[in-house]
C-alpha cells in the first residue's frame, strides 16, 4: 500500500514532461488551426482540462485491481477473505479508496500550486469545488468498481490482462482523458454520454471548469452515484456467480 | 572470429524459430498481442479524427498526414520491441540472469537482446504500422512513390537504431544504481513525442527532438519523405548524415558503458 | 593431454566495501572494507569431487563464481584448467558446466527438447554428438517423457532433472554446483547423486559443489573443504574429517520400562543427554572420555531395552561445531 502512495509522488515528478507534451500539442492545433474555441473549451481550458485529469489519473492507479482480484483468484488467496466476515468488493474498495484519499489531497494540493505558479484560471467558487471533489471521487469509484468486475473475470478466464487493455482503450476514448468529449461529433458524444465512462472524468473535469450550471452538476452527481451503486451490485453478482464455480473447482 | 559471428547468427535465427513456435502452438498470445495493437492504433486514429472534427487543418499537417504519422510510429515502435531486452537489463541484472550468460560461452549482449526477442510481436506491429500507412494512403488518394518509402523507412530505421543504443547506456546505469530511475523515466515519457508532428514545434525543441533524442526521426520525417514533401526530401540528406553520426556516439557510448558496468558486475557481482 | 590441475587457488581474496552501520543518522556514505573471501588457497586435481562447506554468509557462492569468472577477485590467483576464469571466459566457459540452484536455466513455454537444442547450439554440438548425450542423459535422468512438455508445465524435480542435463550435455572438465539439490523429493536426489558420480567415474568430471544437505556430503565427496568467515578452516578428506573431528559418540537407545532410574542416571553422568523421557532416549558422550562399553552395561542392566545403538556423531553435528568454533 506504501507503494502506492510513493509511486504517486514519484510519479508527479514526470508531470512536468508529460504537460510540455499536451501543451505543445494543444498550442499547436488551436493556433495553427485558427480556431479559438474548439468542443466548447478555450485554449486555457484545456490546458486545466488535461493537467487535472493527468494528476487525477495517477491517484486512480491504474488498474492494479484488476490485477490484485486475478491474482487473489487465481493463487487462492480468496478463501482467506471468504473467511472473514467482510464483503469482498466492499473491501478491496474501501482498502483502495483509503490511500487514495491521501493522494487526492496531495493531488489536490499539488494543483493548485501548479495552476497559481503558471497563471492558470483556479476555480473560485467553493461550491463548485465541493462538488468537483464529490464529483472526482464519484468518478474514480466507477473506475474501481469496473476494474474489480473485470478483475473477477478471472473466475473464467485467463486472460483479464488482456481484457485490462481493452478496458483501459476504451476508458482512455470514452472517458474524457483521451480529448474532452465534446470534441466528438454530436451523434457519438451522444452516445457516449450513456456510457459509464464520461462519469469518471469528463464529468467531474467540466464540473471544475465551471461549465456547468447548478442543476447539471446535481444531475451530473446523481447519475454517477446511479452508476456506483449499479456496478457494486454488478460486481457482488458476478461475485456470487463465481465462487460457485470456484467451489466447484476446489478453488 | 568467424567462428564466433557465425555461431551467434545461428542462434539468432533458433531464438526466431521458438519465438515463432510459442505463437503457433499458444495462438492465445498471438490474439491477445492482436488486441493490444489494434486497440492502440484506433485509439491514435479516433484522438486525430476527434480533433479533425473541430479544425481543418494544423500548419501544413492535415488529418491524412498525420493518420500516416500514427502508422509510421508503429513501425518504428515494433522495431524498438525487437531489442527489448536492453529496456529490461535492469531487471535482469537485478535477478541475476547475468550469472548465468556470463558462465556460458554466449556474448552477453547478444544473450540479452536474444532472450526477449519478441520476432513475432516486431513484426506484427511493424504489420499493422504498414497496413495503417497504406490505408491512409489509399483512402485519402495520397500517392507514394516507392523510393520515398524506402528513404522514409530506411531513416526509421536509422532513429530506431540510435534509440536503441541510447536505451542499452541508459540501462547500463543498473549497474551502478541497481534501478535507472528518473532519467529512465524522463526518457519514457519523451515516447509521447513520437505521435508528434514535429515539424510544428518551436525551433529549440525541434532540434532537440531531431539531432539529440532522434524522436523525429521516428515517425514526423519518415512520414512526410513517404508523402512526398519536397522540403522534407531535401533535408533528408543532411538530418541522415548528422544521426550516422549520433549512430556512431552511441554505439561507443553504449560499449563504454557496458564495459564498464561488467567490470564494476565483476567487483561487485551484482 | 595436459596434466594440470584442476582447479589451482592460491591467497584469494575477494574485498567488498559496505555501507557501515550507522549510528549518526547524518553520518553518509560511509563504507568499511569486507573481505568476503580472505585468502584461501587450494589445489584440486582433475577427477575429484570436492565438497565446499560452511554457514550462510561464509563466502561458498562467492567461491563459485570467482571460480567461474562471474566475479573478479580483489587479489590473490586463481586457475582452473589452466584458464584464468575472469581472464578467458569465453573460451572457458566451454569446458564447464555450472548449476546455480535458484535460477532458472530452460525456457519457459517450449518443450524441453528445444530447450536442450538451445545449449547444443551454444556449445557447438554436432548433430550427432547432441543426439548420443540426449539419448544417454534421458536414459539416465529419465528424461523420454519429459521432452516434449512445456518447461512451464513440469514439477520442481523435472525442471531441475532437464537443468541437469543441459548442464552435462557438453562433457564439461568441471562442473560446479551451488546449492544444487534445494526443494528436491529424495527420489530425484538420489537420481542425479547416481548421474554425478557416474559421470565422474567414467569421464572423470570433476566436481565442485557447495551445499548444506549432508546426503550430498556423504555421497558425493571424496574430499571435503570447509570455508569460515572467508577463510579455510578443514581441507580434507570426508573420513578423516568424520574420525580425527568426531568428538562425540552418540548412544539412542528405546526402552519399555526403567528399572532402576538411579543406576541409570549415574551410567548416563558422563554423558550430554540429547533427548530423554519417555521411551526413547538420546545421549551424547564426548569421545575420549570414559570407556563406552560401561556406559551401555549400565543402561542394559538399569532399563528393560528394546533397542540400542551406538554411533560416532552425525556428520551434521561435527561441522555445525567447526562452524562454530573453527578446526580444533
Amino acid at each position: 500500500m506504501r507503494a502506492y502512495q510513493l509511486d504517486f509522488l514519484s510519479s508527479v515528478i514526470y508531470l512536468p514532461v508529460e504537460m510540455g507534451v499536451v501543451y505543445f500539442l494543444w498550442f499547436v492545433i488551436y493556433s495553427y488551426s485558427g480556431q479559438i474555441i474548439i468542443g466548447g473549451l478555450s485554449f486555457g481550458d484545456v490546458v486545466v482540462y488535461y493537467l487535472l485529469q493527468r494528476i487525477a489519473n495517477r491517484i486512480v492507479g491504474r488498474g492494479f485491481v484488476v490485477r490484485e482480484v486475478g491474482e487473489d483468484i487465481r493463487k487462492g488467496n480468496l478463501s482467506i477473505y471468504l473467511c472473514r466476515p467482510v464483503d469482498y468488493p466492499t473491501y478491496k474498495l474501501f482498502s483502495v479508496l483509503s490511500y487514495t484519499t491521501v493522494n487526492l489531497l496531495a493531488g489536490v494540493a499539488i494543483f493548485v500550486v501548479v495552476s497559481a505558479s503558471l497563471s492558470l484560471w483556479i476555480q473560485l467558487d467553493p461550491l463548485y469545488w465541493a462538488s468537483f471533489i464529490v464529483s472526482i471521487l464519484l468518478g474514480l469509484i466507477i473506475y474501481y468498481s469496473f476494474t474489480l468486475c473485470i478483475g473477477l473475470l478471472a473466475f473464467w478466464t485467463e486472460e483479464t490482462g488482456t481484457l485490462l487493455i481493452l478496458v483501459d482503450g476504451i476508458t482512455h476514448a470514452f472517458s474524457g482523458s483521451m480529448i474532452p468529449l465534446t470534441m466528438y461529433p454530436a451523434a457519438i458524444y451522444q452516445v457516449v454520454s450513456f456510457l459509464p465512462f464520461r462519469y469518471i472524468y469528463f464529468s467531474p473535469l467540466l464540473i471544475y471548469l465551471g461549465k456547468m450550471s447548478a442543476n447539471e452538476c446535481i444531475a451530473e452527481i446523481a447519475i454517477q452515484s446511479t452508476y456506483v451503486a449499479l456496478l457494486l451490485i454488478g460486481s457482488r453478482m458476478i461475485l456470487r456467480s463465481g465462487l460457485k464455480r470456484y467451489d466447484a473447482q476446489g478453488g | 572470429m568467424i567462428r564466433y559471428l557465425r555461431k551467434h547468427l545461428k542462434l539468432y535465427i533458433r531464438y526466431i524459430r521458438l519465438d515463432f513456435r510459442i505463437y503457433q502452438q499458444y495462438w492465445s498470445y498471438l490474439v491477445s498481442s492482436f488486441i493490444q495493437y489494434v486497440t492502440f492504433t484506433v485509439i491514435s486514429v479516433v484522438f486525430w479524427q476527434a480533433v479533425f472534427f473541430n479544425v481543418t487543418a494544423i500548419g501544413d499537417w492535415d488529418v491524412s498526414k498525420l493518420v500516416m504519422l500514427s502508422g509510421m510510429m508503429f513501425v518504428g515502435f515494433g522495431l524498438y520491441i525487437h531489442f527489448w531486452g536492453f529496456y529490461n537489463l535492469p531487471g535482469k541484472i537485478r535477478q541475476g540472469d547475468l550469472d548465468l550468460y556470463l558462465s556460458r560461452p554466449l556474448n552477453p549482449v547478444a544473450a540479452i537482446i536474444f532472450s526477449e526477442i519478441n520476432v513475432v510481436a516486431a513484426i506484427s506491429e511493424m504489420t499493422t504500422g504498414l497496413a495503417v500507412v497504406a490505408s491512409a494512403a489509399i483512402y485519402y488518394r495520397i500517392p507514394i512513390i516507392l523510393a520515398n518509402l524506402a528513404i522514409g523507412l530506411g531513416l526509421l530505421v536509422l532513429g530506431d537504431l540510435v534509440l536503441v543504443l541510447m536505451q542499452g547506456a541508459i540501462s547500463c546505469s543498473a549497474f551502478w544504481l541497481g534501478k535507472t530511475g528518473i532519467i529512465q523515466g524522463m526518457r519514457d515519457l519523451l515516447d509521447d513525442f513520437e505521435r508528434f508532428p514535429i515539424t510544428l514545434l518551436p525551433s529549440g525543441l525541434r532540434f532537440f527532438l531531431t539531432y539529440i533524442i532522434p524522436m523525429a526521426l521516428v515517425a514526423t520525417y519518415p512520414t512526410l519523405i513517404v508523402v512526398g514533401d519536397i522540403e522534407a526530401l531535401q533535408i533528408t540528406l543532411q538530418i541522415a548524415i548528422i544521426e550516422l553520426a549520433l549512430l556512431l556516439l552511441w554505439a561507443v557510448a553504449f560499449s563504454k558503458a557496458w564495459s564498464a558496468g561488467i567490470r564494476r558486475y565483476g567487483s561487485f557481482g551484482g | 593431454m595436459c596434466i594440470m590441475k584442476a582447479i589451482a587457488v592460491k591467497e584469494l581474496v575477494k574485498a567488498y566495501r559496505r555501507p557501515k552501520p550507522k549510528r549518526h543518522w547524518y553520518k553518509w556514505g560511509q563504507y568499511e572494507p569486507f573481505r568476503a573471501i580472505d585468502g584461501i588457497s587450494f589445489d584440486i586435481e582433475r577427477g575429484e569431487m570436492v565438497g565446499y562447506l560452511g554457514p550462510n554468509g561464509a563466502g561458498k557462492s562467492t567461491t563459485i563464481k570467482l571460480l567461474t569468472g562471474i566475479l573478479t577477485p580483489t587479489s590473490g590467483q586463481v586457475e582452473v584448467l589452466g584458464y584464468v576464469p575472469y581472464q578467458q571466459r569465453y573460451e572457458y566457459a566451454y569446458h564447464i558446466g555450472v548449476i546455480l540452484g535458484q535460477r532458472e536455466l530452460l525456457w519457459w513455454d517450449l518443450p524441453v527438447l528445444d530447450s536442450l537444442r538451445l545449449y547444443a547450439e551454444i556449445y557447438e554440438l554436432t548433430m550427432e554428438e547432441f543426439e548420443n548425450r540426449l539419448e544417454l542423459l534421458s536414459e539416465v535422468l529419465g528424461l523420454e517423457d519429459l521432452l516434449y512438455i512445456p518447461v512451464r508445465q513440469l514439477s520442481l524435480g523435472q525442471k531441475k532433472r532437464c537443468e541437469f542435463a543441459a548442464s552435462l550435455m557438453h562433457k564439461p572438465d568441471i562442473i560446479f554446483m551451488d546449492e544444487p539439490m534445494i526443494a528436491l523429493d529424495v527420489l530425484v536426489k538420489e537420481r542425479i547423486r547416481k548421474l554425478i558420480r557416474d559421470v565422474n567415474k567414467l569421464l572423470g568430471t570433476t566436481v565442485f559443489l557447495t551445499t548444506h544437505d549432508m546426503g550430498d556430503v556423504e555421497e558425493l565427496c571424496d574430499r571435503v573443504i570447509i570455508l569460515n568467515e572467508g577463510k579455510v578452516v578443514y581441507d580434507g578428506s570426508l573420513p578423516r574429517l568424520k574420525s580425527k573431528y568426531a568428538r562425540w559418540k552418540t548412544i539412542e537407545f528405546e526402552v519399555s520400562a526403567i528399572r532402576d532410574r538411579s543406576m541409570l542416571d549415574r551410567a548416563l553422568a558422563s554423558c550430554e543427554i540429547v533427548r530423554a523421557g519417555g521411551a526413547n532416549w538420546e545421549a551424547r558422550v564426548p569421545s575420549d572420555a570414559g570407556p563406552i562399553p560401561q556406559i551401555v552395561e549400565g543402561i542394559l542392566n538399569s532399563c528393560a531395552v528394546v533397542d540400542l545403538s551406538v554411533h560416532t556423531s552425525k556428520l551434521e553435528l561435527i561441522i555445525a561445531d567447526i562452524f562454530r568454533s573453527g578446526a580444533p
